[in-house]
């Protein structure tokens, strides 16, 4: 047995019991799913948004190609529309949410200068939670806001 | 951002643009295309009373004995070569190209044909590609017209009755300003430049829209 | 380092193993566990492997004789950048390849999974692991890269030639890693069957995947073509050898997934048709690693007839008749969420355009077991090559371009006759404008000239959408036309990046179309100082010079290219024989321009110092080449993860957080 036989033989070893410890240990500390069998329904995925907003995009692209009549392009984006906020209801209904909304939140409303949108944020005086100024109801708790202007 | 000229004029003042942009490319790509493959029809110097571009055809209708899937035209080898020459002699005295490739059959059997002729037991190499292909687009044919024949699977549109659906609306809505641009001037039409409101079927008094 | 490597290939198909088995019993006994560990298996697999693949490198490297391998592929006089090319040159090393490349996307494919596949995850696992001890199992058992010789020789020997082009560094490393890669999207979808998933959940990561294998197959197609141009020597790029199309079908099974995984990632649709077109993918996948590894038929390809053959022939049958059952086990689940609005719509296209790449598909694996058949049942030896291919696939490849053309000029959903009709006027003005203008010229070819007038079809259709798509961007945003532009496709990445790929689709076909109907070739012997004449090229002969190198002679051959009286080029053509091989190579002088390529090459070199040359004159034969690029770009656009921002509820439902779309 030469020299480099022995190292290779102990390299291998190295690497073998390496695995081993990988497998084992995350076999050790795995955290309890919960749900493995969980079938979460479509719609409250993060995706189901994402798709719908893309199929808009590309209908507004097709009419605007003049593809589309606009009995068609109406029909169509209307559904769309109704969808998404069938989504969006779904989403808080099973209490998705990220964390992180807050700071992402102001920079949007500190960048975002589309004509025609207020965007001020005001508290909501039962739950405390960041609502857009001038909408009737905090879709957080359902308390009755006061109107702003 | 409103253009003052009218939005059906200016549909067509596109379309011509286009038009015009569309023509000038293809002259361009036309040039390259002619020049690749016009001269190319010039009539060859022939060598004997035959063209090479007919021999050089019925060489690759043959099949080299000795390599592995290669056509005469392309084998390397000193058989293909040697085949090739008698081909180019067989023309040469006259023969047609069925003659010249019977010949071949004769001498080595029918696999020595780059593809099954078209008679026999073997036309069937044939039909069937040919007929498998026309009946699966047959097939499919049939299959769309049944499928579009069914009811939709999902209501659609109709005025929206669920009123608990409104607040989300709203958002939807006030993302949807955010986010997209103002109304389309899009089909240069046969509906005259009308504009959009995109917002369809109102359902709430939002403040924010000026 | 041989015997490192024999433990680590030992070691990673133990690991493998336990990953698929773990998967499974994890996933049936609910043990979170299991799953963890059986996925962090697959992760120290990836690991491992990379490992034994880098021991056979370094054997490589340091001409370590007493492995076989080494021994049978690679030589003292080899220079080093070679071992690149001869570490898959024989089935062991390119085994351990497609198995570390397994590995390694299955990984990644695992890691970078979706949160809504995490149910499917662990079958997905399985199947990908599967399919690796597979692999591993062979190679370790019958192919071991790391076998020793009884005595250490000398000097080994040799790589073989043909292997030393440029194109060979990245042909078989592109086709192999294809193929392969086809298990991915294919074990997303088998996971999510047998996770009893009936939506959608997996459509996003098999659409990625899926993608990326097409453009890794699609490259290592065009690369093959181009090696076979330039060093085969006879001047073409394509002649359906049984190898070729059994790489071919499944990039055709391929490109028919990708397009109809669209129709369900956008309606729901089609979720039955996909999980057949993945398993008829996956199986023709391995149909052609079967082919490749001493497949029945001979060919330019064959790694010499082995035992191999029998055993991927059984794991070719396994891998397409369980997943079948598994499909019709759950076909209960997979309804469509929707139907079809109507003919006129872009799913309907899309399905047309299944049914041709498949029935292009059809057509060559008919082509391909035809002989067999007719052996097997009246004996008659029948040969299925180029001119049956031709005559029939032909058409079919021009009606997929004609489709290509119509079919992103019609919506999504439903269409009118009428706005359909309009969106096609300038690319039908296209396309007859080009085939009146080239008749006027005195081009007359029937096929000929459809193929060009289809090419200016869907170039005209492509230019025109991207023309009003920019315009009507730039009336509502006020963009310039150049950033209207820019923004557009980045706005709608998979579609504008399939533009581009279709518009590469458009140069391959040019190229087949100038080669095929409108090439000249002549084979001329020529002694020193004689000239030839071939189109509108005068090719002057100056004389050949004989170099010998350690493992070869080469002789070079100088000839002279005139046109018109003025000298355009001289061009320097190769012809090397190894006599440890008994082979000769060639290296072929092309002059490329984008209208023609004037390719010389010489044949044979006879005692009296003239040469045998092979001159041709293809035109358009560049825009196949240029194609490959284009092609990239394409797919590159159309995988980039596009940001959709959408509003998400959180404490407060008012948040806006960017999500990416794909990946």
């Amino acid at each position: 047995m030469d020299a480099e036989t022995v190292i290779a033989i102990s390299l291998g070893a190295a690497l073998a019991v390496f695995s081993f410890c990988v497998v084992y240990y995350t076999f050790m500390r795995a955290r309890p799913y919960g749900t493995v069998e969980a079938n979460t329904p479509a719609s409250t995925d993060d995706q189901a948004l994402a798709d719908i907003f893309d199929a808009i995009n590309t209908l507004d692209l097709e009419y605007q190609l003049g593809r589309l009549a606009e009995e068609e392009f109406q029909t169509q984006f209307q559904a769309y529309r109704v969808r998404a906020a069938e989504v969006l209801r779904d989403q808080l209904e099973a209490g998705r949410g990220d964390p992180a909304w807050a700071l992402e939140q102001e920079v949007l409303l500190a960048t975002g200068t589309q004509a025609g949108v207020t965007s001020r944020v005001m508290a909501c005086p039962d739950c405390s939670s960041a609502v857009l100024a001038g909408t009737p109801l905090c879709l957080n708790c359902g308390a009755e806001m006061a109107l702003q202007s | 951002m409103r253009p003052s000229i009218p939005p059906h004029f200016q549909a067509t003042l596109v379309s011509k643009t286009g038009f015009l942009l569309a023509a000038l490319l293809l002259c361009a790509v036309l040039s390259v295309v002619q020049l690749g493959t016009l001269h190319a029809q010039t009539p060859q110097p022939g060598a004997g009373s035959f063209s090479e571009k007919e021999a050089q055809g019925i060489d690759r209708m043959i099949m080299c004995p000795v390599c592995p899937a290669e056509t005469i035209d392309q084998a390397q080898v000193e058989i293909a070569r040697q085949m090739r020459q008698m081909v180019r002699a067989m023309l040469a005295e006259g023969k047609e190209r069925q003659e010249i490739l019977e010949f071949f059959v004769d001498r080595y059997g029918q696999d020595i044909l780059g593809a099954p002729p078209k008679s026999g037991i073997n036309l069937v190499a044939w039909l069937a590609p040919i007929g498998g292909v026309a009946a699966a687009l047959l097939a499919v044919y049939f299959v769309l017209r049944s499928m579009a024949r069914r009811e939709p699977l999902l209501a659609e549109s109709g005025p929206i009755q669920d009123v608990g659906l409104l607040p989300y609306l709203q958002l939807v809505d006030r993302y949807l300003d955010m986010t997209r641009s103002e109304p389309r001037l899009g089909a240069p039409s046969n509906h005259p430049g009308t504009t959009d409101e995109l917002s369809g079927p109102k359902l709430a008094d939002s403040e924010e829209k000026t | 380092m041989a015997d490192l490597g024999a433990i680590s290939l030992w070691i990673g198909l133990a690991l493998s193993a336990y990953s698929m088995l773990g998967s499974v019993a994890g996933k049936l006994r609910t043990s979170p566990a299991l799953v963890e560990s059986a996925r962090s298996a697959m992760y120290a697999a990836g690991l491992v492997l990379l490992v034994a693949t880098l021991c056979l490198i370094i054997s490589f490297i340091s001409r370590d004789f007493e492995i076989a391998y080494v021994a049978a592929h690679s030589d003292l006089a080899m220079p080093n950048r070679f071992t690149w090319v001869a570490f898959y040159a024989g089935n062991e090393g390119s085994l351990l390849y497609i198995a570390t490349v397994l590995s390694i996307m299955s990984a990644i494919a695992v890691w970078r999974a979706p949160e809504k596949l995490k149910d499917a995850i662990p079958y997905t696992t399985a199947v990908l692991m599967l399919t690796l001890t597979f692999f591993l199992a062979v190679t370790a058992v019958m192919a071991n890269p790391f076998d020793k010789l009884p005595f250490v020789p000398v000097d080994g020997e040799g790589i073989n030639p043909l292997l030393t082009h440029f194109g060979m560094f990245f042909h078989p490393p592109a086709l192999m890693a294809g193929l392969i890669g086809i298990a991915v999207p294919f074990s997303f979808a088998i996971g999510s069957l047998l996770a009893g998933k009936s939506g959608d959940e997996w459509v996003d990561a098999g659409r990625v995947w899926g993608m990326i294998s097409w453009v890794l197959l699609a490259a290592g197609l065009l690369l093959g073509s181009w090696w076979a141009y330039t060093i085969l020597g006879w001047g073409g790029f394509w002649f359906w050898d049984p190898v070729e199309n059994a790489a071919f079908m499944p990039w055709l099974a391929l490109t028919a997934f990708i397009h109809s995984i669209m129709v369900q990632k956008r309606r729901g649709m089609f979720r039955m048709w996909n999980i057949v077109l993945i398993n008829v993918a996956f199986g023709l996948a391995l149909y052609g690693m079967f082919m490749n590894r001493g497949g029945s038929v001979p060919s330019v390809h064959s790694f010499g007839a082995s035992q191999l053959g029998w055993i991927f022939l059984l794991f070719l049958a396994i891998g397409v008749v369980v997943p079948f059952l598994i499909f019709i086990w759950r076909y209960p689940l997979l309804k469509s969420a929707q139907n079809l609005d109507s003919m006129l719509s872009r799913e309907a296209a899309f399905l047309v355009n299944n049914m041709l790449l498949l029935a292009i598909a059809f057509v060559t694996l008919w082509g391909t077991v035809y002989p067999l058949i007719s052996r097997l049942t009246n004996g008659d030896e029948i040969t299925v090559a180029r001119p049956f291919y031709d005559q029939l696939n032909g058409p079919l490849m021009l009606a997929l371009v004609f489709l290509m053309g119509v079919g992103p000029l019609i919506p999504w959903r439903k269409s009118r006759l009428a706005s359909v009709r309009r969106s096609l006027l300038p690319p039908i003005a296209g396309g007859l404008l080009t085939v009146a203008i080239l008749v006027a010229l005195g081009l007359h070819k029937d096929y000929a000239l459809i193929g060009f007038g289809l090419s200016a079809f869907v170039t005209t259709g492509i230019l025109m959408e991207w023309y009003r798509g920019t315009g009507a961007r730039h009336r509502s945003s006020g963009e310039n036309y150049g950033t209207a532009f820019v923004r557009l496709i980045m706005a709608n990445r998979p579609r504008y990046g399939g533009y581009i790929v279709h518009l590469s689709v458009v140069m391959v076909t040019l190229g087949i179309v100038g080669t095929s109907f409108f090439g000249v070739q002549k084979d001329v012997v020529l002694s020193p100082g004689q000239s030839t004449q071939i189109e509108d090229y005068e090719l002057v002969f100056l004389g050949t010079v004989e170099t010998p190198k350690s493992n070869r002679t080469e002789f070079t051959s100088t000839v002279q290219v005139f046109r018109g009286g003025d000298r355009l080029e001289t061009m320097r053509t190769k012809r090397s024989f190894y006599p440890n091989f008994n082979m000769a190579s060639t290296s072929a002088a092309i002059r490329s321009t984008p209208v023609e390529d004037l390719y010389i090459v010489p044949s044979e070199n006879l005692p009296d110092g003239s040469v045998g040359f092979r001159v041709l004159v293809n035109p358009l034969m560049w825009w196949m080449w240029v194609a490959g690029p284009v092609m990239l770009v394409g797919t590159v656009i159309a995988l980039w993860p596009q940001k959709i921002r959408v509003p998400m509820p959180a404490q407060s439902p008012h948040s806006y957080v960017t999500r990416p779309s794909a990946v």
